[in-house]
């Protein structure tokens, strides 16, 4: 699979940090985004619409990040999930791994950082 | 070097980094009323807990907000704006205070509710950061 062919879901209640990943995906000229900005909805797309890749922050509204990498991986254990926060501490790069996210990205998300994440699990899709 | 100057230190960085780096923080002050009209605030909570919040005059607000996203903020966005970056800044001290003193934190979701009387910890402070379109208070109760 080519980055250009991936479906991807960015839940974040952050206007901005949405606005940001869109256009830095953009970039990568991937245009099948999905889009919501709280955990449970991420959970319910995710299960419905199956992305290839999933973009989660953790502090959200509903349901947090972390609980709803939880139910994603509970529904699809080989599941994309990438945490993109503010809150990058110790305790929370713990309990994302733990839960199943593949990796972790400090927000502001950086152009490079999002893109060499991306390769990657595309690489180990293959 | 205490969580007040630490919080200090991250959200002078956080700001000429993102926001304006002409910006000039001014001294922090006490915070003794309680009196304080706040919209934008968020709660750090955990092994350590802190009230957080920003205050100004709305076209001030509308400025900060433009400067920080990069775009024309419309009235209707303009809180959820800038409760972005007080998620950002108060991320950063949470990683901060997680890498440097083993202290874990997390956040609660920013809130845009009308606060008439500030619910204040102990210790509260005003920092007033000034920019070429006015001053903005940031508000930091522990």
């Amino acid at each position: 699979m080519e980055e250009k062919d991936l479906t991807i879901l960015i839940c974040d209640d952050s206007l901005l940090a949405r606005r940001s990943l869109k256009e830095n995906l953009a970039s990568l000229n991937i245009t099948s985004i999905l889009e919501v900005s709280d955990g449970q909805s991420a959970v319910d797309v995710f299960k419905e619409k199956h992305p290839d890749i999933v973009f989660l922050d953790i502090v959200m509204p509903v349901k947090d990040g972390i609980q709803a990498v939880r139910e994603m991986i509970e529904h699809d254990p080989a599941a994309s999930i990438v945490m993109v926060s503010s809150v990058g501490t110790q305790a929370n790069l713990r309990e994302a791994l733990k839960a199943g996210a593949k990796d972790f990205i400090q927000k502001p998300a950086e152009f490079e950082q999002l893109k060499n994440v991306i390769t990657t699990i595309v690489k180990n899709k293959v | 070097m205490s969580y007040r100057d630490l919080y200090i230190q991250e959200l002078n960085n956080c700001l000429l980094e993102n926001v304006a780096p002409d910006c000039s923080m001014k001294e922090a002050f006490d915070l003794t009323s309680t009196d304080i009209s706040c919209y934008i605030s968020q709660l750090i909570i955990g092994d350590y807990a802190a009230f957080t919040a920003v205050y100004s005059a709305p076209e001030v607000l509308n400025a900060f907000a433009t400067a920080y996203a990069g775009f024309d903020v419309t009235d209707d966005v303009r809180d959820e704006i800038i409760g972005d970056f007080l998620n950002l800044i108060n991320g950063k001290f949470a990683v901060a205070l997680s890498n440097s003193r083993s202290v874990e934190c997390t956040l609660s979701v920013p809130e845009f509710t009308l606060i008439d009387k500030v619910k204040l910890h102990e210790s509260s402070y005003v920092i007033p950061v000034e920019f070429s379109f006015g001053i903005v208070n940031f508000i930091f109760s522990e």
